[in-house]
Order: structure tokens, then C-alpha cells, then sequence
């Protein structure tokens, strides 16, 4: 049966690990992580979760203990945020490069220095090319869900997932959070069937050296894994859905249907811009949102079948690639050059070391895309020029 | 199986075909250590020369699992696999991480530390050839004072005294620790032995020479890592809980250090009071190794003290 | 084991993972190197002092395996009689021995004695199934008796003639004539024909025999020794042999006289098996031994193989394992006990040369 219980976005995301039935557990603290592994060690502690809580000396120890645990073949889970997740780098692209389907929750923070608690993505997004899935949620229900498909999907692909909320504005806030019936969960999630495993008895090597007459074909079955990882992202998607009545997409659109103009938004922040958007709705403007959720694997075919004909796209980046624009907003353009019915896409910089972005700046941005010509300018919003 | 010098046990667990170079003591170190682990084993090894000497992602030269892993990350990807292998029921497995001096003294501390603190139920072995050997020869913490390497060349050789690990684990006061030495394969054989049937964190020092990193012929290699404990330079030692110290053995006439070091082209440029000068270190070691040994055992009679030691 | 190479001709080939599919034993790392191990030729001092050439460290090594009647054998091989020798001879092979240098000699001779001894009850003479010819042998001294023991083994029917009724009537008084009388009767079990207070003239007993030994000892003047190497004397097909104070020497000789008769025999030449290159102390290693005293007196199997073990066993493998437990890439495999070299997989660091503590390795150019 299934329960609901008022959860920090911190604590969903344990419970999400605990309903998961994760097997080992490593972690290190980091603000505004912590809360996560502390109370997923009391869990173990008590008895109340069976799994191994392997207490390290730092984040690049925690993703390595997640690795080689997940390599003899047990479900692993961590949790990090910002300079932890920097420190993991190395460790995360040996996550990938050895298939393991770990997942990992990174609470969003800023990079310091100077030093910071608050969100944003540019750790997560630092680590965008490692070969890791990324899911970015909207709310602690989401988190709690999208722990549990992480793995539904990473297990079948082979490749990690991490999901990301962003800090403060989901992980130390409550929301009601349903937990759902864990013989159902049993039933989505079956145990971790490995497609390799190091122990006794099989003598393999595993992750050795690869001359250059072999290591390209290895990153091409990544690639082709993550291919792969579009289709079963929807399928799992759906099918959380059937059984728990929240299905969820790569992205997803919010009255979209004859939005002329989109904004794209990444995590919390959606929920702000749904506000925005009604309001804009009532001013009888054909405003449309796109919440963009999974970044990797990028859903080509969902953004130009949801894009394509619109008069004009915002994209809002709480993150920046430095010398360029906001990550999303060049993701989105590249995927939409082959269309030859492509709308202009606009770029806001927004929100970034947990400055807050009101409904009146997602209006304000709107209102800036419609009369706005130039394409290539990098577009602040919010700093106190 | 008749072997007049050795009673060792039978089955091999490494393949030939493996990449050490000719005379490689990390190579024959392993070949020793799987001996004493027995199949019902899974190793980690970071980056170093046995990254390359166990094969390829095509052909595996040890009959026991490999699972590879990043420089700094041998001790906890150890503790990794045993978590993950007790949550599968397969308890009783050895997991052993196996690391070079780089790995171990330099990159790979904090790993070990935080591993040997918490007591991971794992054996950690460093083989310690005393330099980066597989990058070419660069300094570690672990190279002895006065030696040649590519970063500290000849005009200014290593200025500092090797680091002196094995009292770093100790600090930790884990179960059991000892060094080996491949030139005694006896000795390191019961010493894996024991280390395998402790619970807990373990550290195993191996002394590996190195043919092409010392700048010597293959064919000293084992008569060169013998004087390095015929001179004391390199002492068999265990302790226990970081507490009880228990000399192996201590040779009937401790050879001069210049024996040892004459016989490398990286202690080549070495001056008399150079020498000098590593005499007194290592003698300040062994006085100190044996005033444990004394502390633990109330006497030094029982330090067995044949020629020829096994 | 499947070492057959892997081909990745595509995608398929490979796991979806970065895992090994086959084993190292693919390379043969064996082609790196330029000089490869081989066991050489080589002896040790002490077999080579001694006049018989005895295998010394052959010998001893099979009392270290507890193969005792093994080691009274491989000395048998050299020498009819160590009985005598074990008590007479002067034993230049302990003073060779390369353990003087280190502490002192093995007791080769109490050895030699002890393995005789022990073995007497149990020793017959092996015979070859053939019908080699009729020789006489006139004389019974230890030279006669050696040259009779050799011809019998050949498969020579064998007549001794004897002044009186006595044999090995040269050490009667040095030796317990149990002994000796066990040794005669031996002979005797193997098919010597004794003719006892026997008078004759050597140009009948000449044309009754194919070949004719004469022991020097008992008839000194009878005949006279021209080519010492091989005991052919001033008689066609007699043959004699040169007696000397170390009955070592005595009974070599008389053995090389009887090796002579059996190649003329079957029209071959005797050609003596040469020893290798000898060993000095400097190649011994002796950090794999420890100082011992000897045994000086050996009346048991508990303490002949305690001696043995003090053997360095120059320039004979005595399977002490340093070349098979050194080696780094299992290049060494340890085949009935005895090492044998994998050259596919051996580089050639010559480790195992290096660590032989008895110089029976070394090193060749590899082609």
C-alpha cells in the first residue's frame, strides 16, 4: 500500500534509494547533500534498509566504492553536490566506461570559488560528457520516482544515471511525497541482474588496457547504449505511469499545443515558469513550456517534433560554459539546425549560485524573447549590471 | 612436487604471456602472492606497471578476477568489492588491492588511510619498486634518499628519505601488516598466508626490484633484492594492531649497505659520505625496528638467524 | 586451454563491456628475448678428482631424495667395489670438495662407504643379454676381480683364475673379509667360474679364450702393459692393467681394460663419458646454504642424509627449485622434479642463471 509522508527533497531522494532496494551505499558529506546519506545510514543502521553503508574519506572514494560494488554485481548509490561531484569526475567517466548502472543524486550547487551552498548546474553539467544519463526533476516527488526509473533504465542500458534537483529549492524543502507500495516497486524495479560480474572463480580482466584497434569500437557501444536509452526512457516512463499514475517523458510539455512561443525551463524552476506561463495564458498570449528532463540521452526527436514551427524559443540556463552560453540553450539550437522550419532560440543566463527566478522574471524573459531580433547575444537575466 | 629449497605451494594462478619486463620483481611478486590467495580470490589494481603486465582487454594473464580501477582508488575499490560480494552472500572471498609504490605511498594514501581506519576486510599489497616505473622512472615518496631517477637526475639526486609507510599503517593499528621480499619467498608466502586468515584491514609491503628503474641487468634482480635485507635495508618485519612488532629475520652478519647500492647504476654517483649517510639511516631503522621487536617480545634471541633464509 | 587469438574483425567481437575474452599465454612473450637459459655441462670438483669419476653430486642427490638404493647404484655405475674404495682410497675428492672453502668437506667417503655397505645384501650384477665371448681373467686382486665384475656385466662368460683359493688377496688384511667374501660371492651368484690353485701357461689359456685379463698384482711379470689407457699388453687379446697405490687408480684402470676387451669385442671403440666444465667455489651461491659441520662417522640413513644435505652439488641439478620459484613469467616448469625451460614464454632475463646456486646455468645467444 502506499503512504504518503511530508519529505524534504533530501529525503525523497533516500527513500527513492531505500524503495529501490540499493544494496551499497557510499557517500561523503557535502551541503546540501547530507541530509540524503544521513538518513539512508540511519536506514541501514536500523535495519530498515539491507544494504552496506560504506562510510568514505571523499567523493572520489564514494563513486569508487559505488564502482567496484556495482562491478561484483550489487545495486549501488550515492549522493554529492558541486566540489563532490568535481572531486568524482575521474571516477564517473570509470563509471560509465565500465557499463556500471549506478545512480547518484546531485543536489545542484554552484562552483566555488567564491564559495557557495546554492544552486545551480554547472557541476552537473561539468560532468555532461562522462557518460552518464542525467535526469533533471521538478519536485521531490520526481525525485523520488525518478530514483527508482534511473535504475529501471540505467540496468537495462548499462550506462549510470544521475539525477539532479536543485538545492535548497527541492532538497531542504517539504513537499507531500507519495511513497509508493513497495511490493509494486518489487514489481517495476526486479533486482539487479548484472551483465558482468568480478567474483571467484571468473577470471576476467575488466576495464584493461585497450590499444587503439579496439578502444573506439567500446565508445561506439556507449554511444549505441545511449541511442538505446531514448526508447526505453519513454517505455519506462509510461509504464511507471500505468502502475503508479505519474508517467514521465525526456521532456515535457506544458500547454504546448498551440504555443507560439516556448520557454524551455530545467528543474525546479519549471514549476515557477508554469505559473508565468498560466498567467501569460490569461493575458491571451500563446505562451507554451517545455520542461527539458532528460539531457542525456538527448531526446532529438521529442524537442523538433515539439519545437519545430514555433515562432520563437527562450531557453533559461541556470548554468553558463564560459566564453560561450548557457548549456541548454546551445543544446537545444544544435538539435534544431537540421529542421528547415526551425524557430530562432534565445538564451537567458538566470539563477545562478541560488539567486531566485520569480514568475515576474519568467514573464520578463517572455516578454524580452517576443521582441528580441539578434540571435547570438548572450542574454543575463538578473544581474545587477 | 620435490623441491629442495622450498616447500611452496603447487598450483600456479598467473599465466605466462604477461608484459613484465625480463626480471621484473612486481611480476614474480604476484605470481608468489596468488600462490598463497588461492583462486577463491578478486583483485583491484590501479594504474601501474600491473596494468599493463596483467594483459589487455583482449587477454587476461592472472586465473583470478581483475577488476581495474583509477591511481588514487586501490584501497577503496578493494573495500567496494568486498561490500558488494557480501551483499551477494560471497563472504568469504579474499579481495586484495594491488598497487605500486605510487599508488601507494603518493596517489593512493588517502584512499588507504580512510580504508585502513574504517578496517576494511581487505588485503592491500604495494609492490615497491621506489619510483613511477611504468611512466618512465619519476620519483615517488617512495624512492630512497640518494637514488637516481628521471626527475631527480644524477646532479641532483633524491634529497629526502623514503617515506616510511609501514609506520603510517601502523598508526592505524590494523590487524596485521609485514613486509616481504620477493628475494624470500618463504617468508612471503607464510606472511600472505597469515594475512589472508586475519580479518580486517591488511598491508603487505613487497619489495620488488626493478631491472630497467634501477638501472641494473635482469639477471641480479632476486640477488639484489636479497641485499637489500642481507644489509638491512630492507628488513622482514610483522606487526600486529599496529602494536606487536615481530622481526623475521635478521642476517648472522648484516652486510654494509654498499653492497646493495654498488650493484645499481641509480646509486652510481654516490660519494663515500653519501654512503655513509645511508648507512647510518638504515641503521637508525633497524635499531628502531628492533627496539620494537624487543618492547613486544622482552628479548632479540628469538629472531631466527640463518644464512640462508627462506 | 583455447589460446587461440582473438580476431575483431567488428562490433561483435567484442563484449559490450571493456572484459578479456582469452589468456596471455596468446603472446608469446618468448620471441623478446636475445639470449635464453640452458643447462649446461657442468661437473664438480670432487667427481672430477676422483680417479673413477664417480657422479659424486648424482650419488648424494639421490640419498637427499631418499633414494637410497638409487644412489648405491649411480655408484656401482663408477665403481664395482666402494666397499674397498669407501675404505682405502685416498679420497681426492674431499680434498677438491668447494665446502672447504665454506666451512668443511662433505664426508664423500664416509658416503661412499656407507651406500657400498648398506647395499651389499641387495647387490647383484646387472648382465647383458648377450653372448659377448669367453674371457679368463688371471688373478684374483681388486684388479682382477674389478675387470671380472665389468666383463660379467657385459655379458662375457667369465673364468678367474686363482693362485690359490683366495681372492682380493691385495686388501685381505685392510678389509673385513666378510665383506669381501660377500663381494666374491656376488660375482660368483652373477656366473664366474672359479678355478682354484689353477697352473697354466698363458699361450693355452690364449687359445681357449676370446680375450684375457691379467692382474698385475697377482702375476707382475706375465705380461707388460703397452698402451695404459687401454690395458692391450705384448699379447694380442690379453689385456692387463697398471696397479697404483690409490686403489682407486688400481681399479680404474683394471675397469677401463675390461670397458676395452667389451668394445673389441662387439668392434666398437670405448669412449669414456667426459665431465663438464668444473664449477669453482666462486660460482657457488652461498647465501642458500648454511654453515654445518660434517658428519664423520656415517652408520645410518639419518645421518648419511644429513651429511648429503651439506652437499653444494656443484654443477649437478639436485632439484633445489631456485630456477622454477624465481622465475616472473613461469618460464621454469617443473617437470618429474627437474626444471625445464618454456621457450615461448621465457625472456631470457636470466634470473634463474643467476640464482642456480650450483653454476649449472647459463646463458647463450638466442638465434
Amino acid at each position: 500500500m502506499s503512504i504518503k509522508k511530508v519529505l524534504t527533497g533530501n529525503h525523497a531522494v533516500s527513500y527513492g534509494a531505500m524503495a529501490s532496494r540499493v544494496q551499497v551505499i557510499s557517500a561523503y558529506p557535502i551541503t546540501p547533500q547530507t541530509q540524503v546519506v544521513e538518513l539512508l545510514s540511519e536506514l541501514v543502521a536500523d535495519g530498515k534498509l539491507d544494504a552496506i553503508f560504506v562510510n568514505v574519506e571523499s567523493e572520489h572514494s564514494a563513486m569508487s566504492a559505488c564502482i567496484s560494488a556495482s562491478a561484483a554485481g550489487a545495486r549501488a548509490f550515492t549522493a554529492t553536490s558541486a566540489q563532490g561531484l568535481a572531486l568524482m569526475h575521474e571516477m564517473l567517466h570509470w563509471a560509465a566506461g565500465a557499463r556500471l548502472p549506478i545512480v547518484l543524486a546531485d543536489i545542484n550547487r554552484a562552483m566555488a570559488p567564491p564559495w557557495t551552498i546554492w544552486t545551480d548546474q554547472n557541476d552537473s553539467l561539468s560532468q555532461r560528457d562522462t557518460g552518464w544519463m542525467q535526469i533533471y526533476v521538478e519536485s521531490n516527488q520526481e525525485a523520488f520516482d525518478s530514483i527508482i526509473l534511473a535504475y529501471k533504465v540505467a540496468e537495462q542500458v548499462f550506462l549510470p544515471c544521475m539525477v539532479v534537483l536543485d538545492a535548497f529549492v527541492l532538497s531542504h524543502t517539504s513537499e507531500p511525497i507519495e511513497i509508493h507500495d513497495q511490493e509494486k516497486i518489487d514489481e517495476y524495479l526486479p533486482p539487479y541482474r548484472p551483465m558482468v560480474t568480478i567474483e571467484p572463480g571468473k577470471p576476467i580482466g575488466y576495464g584493461a588496457l585497450a590499444a587503439p584497434d579496439t578502444y573506439m569500437e567500446f565508445r561506439y557501444k556507449m554511444q549505441r547504449a545511449m541511442e538505446n536509452a531514448v526508447e526505453i526512457f519513454e517505455k519506462e516512463g509510461k509504464l511507471f505511469g500505468d502502475m503508479f499514475g505519474h508517467s514521465y517523458d525526456l521532456v515535457e510539455p506544458y500547454m504546448m499545443d498551440d504555443a507560439e512561443y516556448v520557454i524551455i525551463t530545467v528543474g525546479a524552476v519549471t514549476s515557477t515558469a508554469r505559473v508565468a506561463i498560466q498567467e501569460l495564458r490569461k493575458k491571451g498570449e500563446k505562451a507554451g513550456l517545455l520542461k527539458f528532463r532528460v539531457l542525456r540521452p538527448f531526446p532529438f526527436e521529442k524537442l523538433r517534433e515539439l519545437l519545430s514551427g514555433r515562432k520563437k524559443v527562450a531557453v533559461i540556463d541556470r548554468n553558463i560554459s564560459f566564453g560561450h552560453h548557457g548549456i541548454f540553450y546551445q543544446e537545444v539550437k544544435s538539435a534544431l539546425y537540421p529542421l528547415s522550419n526551425r524557430p530562432p532560440v534565445f538564451g537567458y543566463i538566470a539563477g545562478l549560485g541560488g539567486r531566485d527566478i520569480t514568475v515576474s522574471d519568467v514573464v520578463d524573459i517572455y516578454e524580452d524573447m517576443k521582441k528580441r531580433e539578434t540571435l547570438e547575444e548572450i542574454i543575463w537575466k538578473g544581474v545587477k549590471l | 612436487m620435490i623441491m629442495k629449497n622450498w616447500q611452496i605451494p603447487e598450483k600456479e594462478l598467473l599465466f605466462s604471456g604477461h608484459a613484465a619486463c625480463q626480471g621484473c620483481g612486481g611480476a614474480l611478486a604476484m605470481r608468489l602472492a596468488l600462490k598463497a590467495l588461492g583462486e577463491n580470490s578478486v583483485a583491484t589494481i590501479p594504474a601501474c606497471c600491473w596494468t599493463i603486465i596483467s594483459g589487455d582487454v583482449l587477454y587476461h594473464a592472472l586465473k583470478v578476477p581483475v577488476f581495474h580501477t583509477a591511481f588514487e582508488t586501490a584501497a577503496i575499490s578493494a573495500a567496494g568489492l568486498k561490500a558488494g560480494l557480501s551483499v551477494r552472500g560471497l563472504k568469504d572471498a579474499t579481495v586484495f588491492a594491488w598497487a605500486g609504490d605510487g599508488g601507494t605511498f603518493d596517489i593512493g594514501i588517502q584512499a588507504i588511510s580512510g580504508a585502513a581506519e574504517r578496517n576494511e576486510d581487505i588485503i592491500y599489497f604495494v609492490y615497491d619498486n621506489e619510483a613511477y616505473m611504468n611512466t618512465g622512472i619519476q620519483r615517488s615518496s617512495a624512492t630512497p634518499w640518494g637514488a637516481w631517477t628521471t626527475t631527480t637526475p644524477v646532479k641532483h639526486p633524491e634529497d629526502k628519505p623514503k617515506k616510511n609507510i609501514d609506520e603510517i599503517l601502523a598508526a592505524h593499528k590494523i590487524p596485521y601488516q609485514a613486509t616481504v621480499n620477493v628475494a624470500y619467498p618463504e617468508d612471503f608466502i607464510r606472511k600472505v598466508t597469515k594475512a589472508k586468515n586475519v580479518k580486517g584491514f591488511r598491508f603487505i609491503h613487497i619489495f620488488a626490484p626493478c631491472p630497467p628503474g634501477w638501472k641494473m641487468a635482469s639477471d641480479i634482480s632476486i640477488q639484489v633484492a636479497r641485499l637489500a635485507t642481507q644489509t638491512a635495508i630492507f628488513p622482514l618485519y610483522e606487526i600486529e594492531n599496529g602494536r606487536n612488532y615481530t622481526v623475521s629475520y635478521l642476517p648472522p652478519n648484516k652486510l654494509p649497505v654498499i653492497e646493495y647500492l654498488k650493484m645499481q647504476g641509480r646509486f652510481k654517483h654516490l660519494k663515500e659520505e653519501d654512503v655513509e649517510h645511508i648507512q647510518r639511516m638504515v641503521d637508525e631503522n633497524l635499531d628502531y625496528i628492533l627496539k620494537k621487536h624487543e618492547l613486544t617480545h622482552g628479548t632479540l634471541e628469538n629472531i631466527p638467524r640463518p644464512e640462508f633464509y627462506k | 586451454m583455447d589460446i587461440k587469438p582473438i580476431k575483431v574483425n567488428s562490433l561483435r567481437d567484442l563484449p559490450e563491456a571493456p572484459i578479456s575474452q582469452g589468456v596471455t599465454l596468446v603472446r608469446k612473450t618468448g620471441t623478446w628475448k636475445n639470449v635464453k637459459p640452458i643447462i649446461g655441462e657442468r661437473s664438480a670438483p670432487c667427481e672430477n678428482a676422483c680417479p673413477l669419476k664417480i657422479r659424486i653430486p648424482k650419488f648424494i642427490d639421490y640419498l637427499t631424495k631418499h633414494e637410497q638404493d638409487k644412489a648405491s647404484l649411480e655408484i656401482l655405475r663408477w665403481n664395482p667395489f666402494p666397499t674397498i674404495t669407501g675404505r682405502l682410497c685416498p679420497a681426492k675428492c674431499e680434498t677438491g670438495c668447494n665446502r672447504n672453502k665454506y666451512d668443511e668437506k662433505v664426508s664423500i667417503r664416509e658416503l661412499e662407504k656407507f651406500l657400498g655397505d648398506s647395499f651389499l645384501n641387495r647387490k647383484h650384477i646387472e648382465r647383458k643379454e648377450r653372448k659377448a665371448g669367453k674371457v679368463a681373467v688371471l688373478g684374483g686382486s681388486v684388479s682382477g676381480m674389478a675387470a671380472a665384475y665389468v666383463m660379467l656385466s657385459e655379458g662375457f662368460e667369465v673364468h678367474l683364475f686363482l693362485k690359490s683359493h683366495e681372492t682380493f688377496e691385495d686388501v685381505r688384511e685392510k678389509i673385513p673379509s666378510e665383506v669381501l667374501d660377500a663381494e666374491g660371492k656376488i660375482l660368483k651368484n652373477a656366473g664366474l667360474e672359479f678355478h682354484e690353485n689353477a697352473r697354466f701357461e698363458l699361450s693355452s689359456i690364449q687359445k681357449e679364450y676370446d680375450f684375457v685379463f691379467v692382474s698385475s698384482f697377482s702375476y707382475p711379470t706375465m705380461v707388460e702393459v703397452q698402451e695404459p689407457k687401454t690395458g692391450k699388453t705384448n699379447y694380442e687379446k690379453v689385456y692387463s692393467s697398471i696397479e697404483d697405490q690409490d686403489i682407486s687408480k688400481t681399479i680404474k684402470n683394471a675397469i677401463t681394460a675390461a670397458y676395452n676387451i667389451a668394445a673389441s669385442a662387439s668392434g666398437t671403440e670405448y669412449i669414456e663419458e667426459k665431465l663438464g666444465r668444473v664449477v669453482p667455489f666462486k660460482e657457488i651461491i652461498t647465501d642458500y646454504f648454511n654453515h654445518e659441520p660434517s658428519v664423520k662417522e656415517i652408520l645410518e640413513t639419518g645421518t648419511a642424509i644429513q651429511e648429503a644435505l651439506r652437499c653444494f652439488s656443484c654443477g649437478t641439478c639436485n632439484s633445489c627449485g631456485n630456477c622454477y620459484v624465481f622465475c616472473p613469467d613461469f618460464a621454469v616448469k617443473w617437470v618429474d622434479n627437474f626444471p625445464e625451460f618454456d621457450y615461448d614464454y621465457c625472456k631470457g632475463c636470466g634470473v634463474c642463471v643467476n640464482e642456480c646456486p650450483r653454476g649449472i646455468l647459463e646463458l647463450i645467444p638466442e638465434k
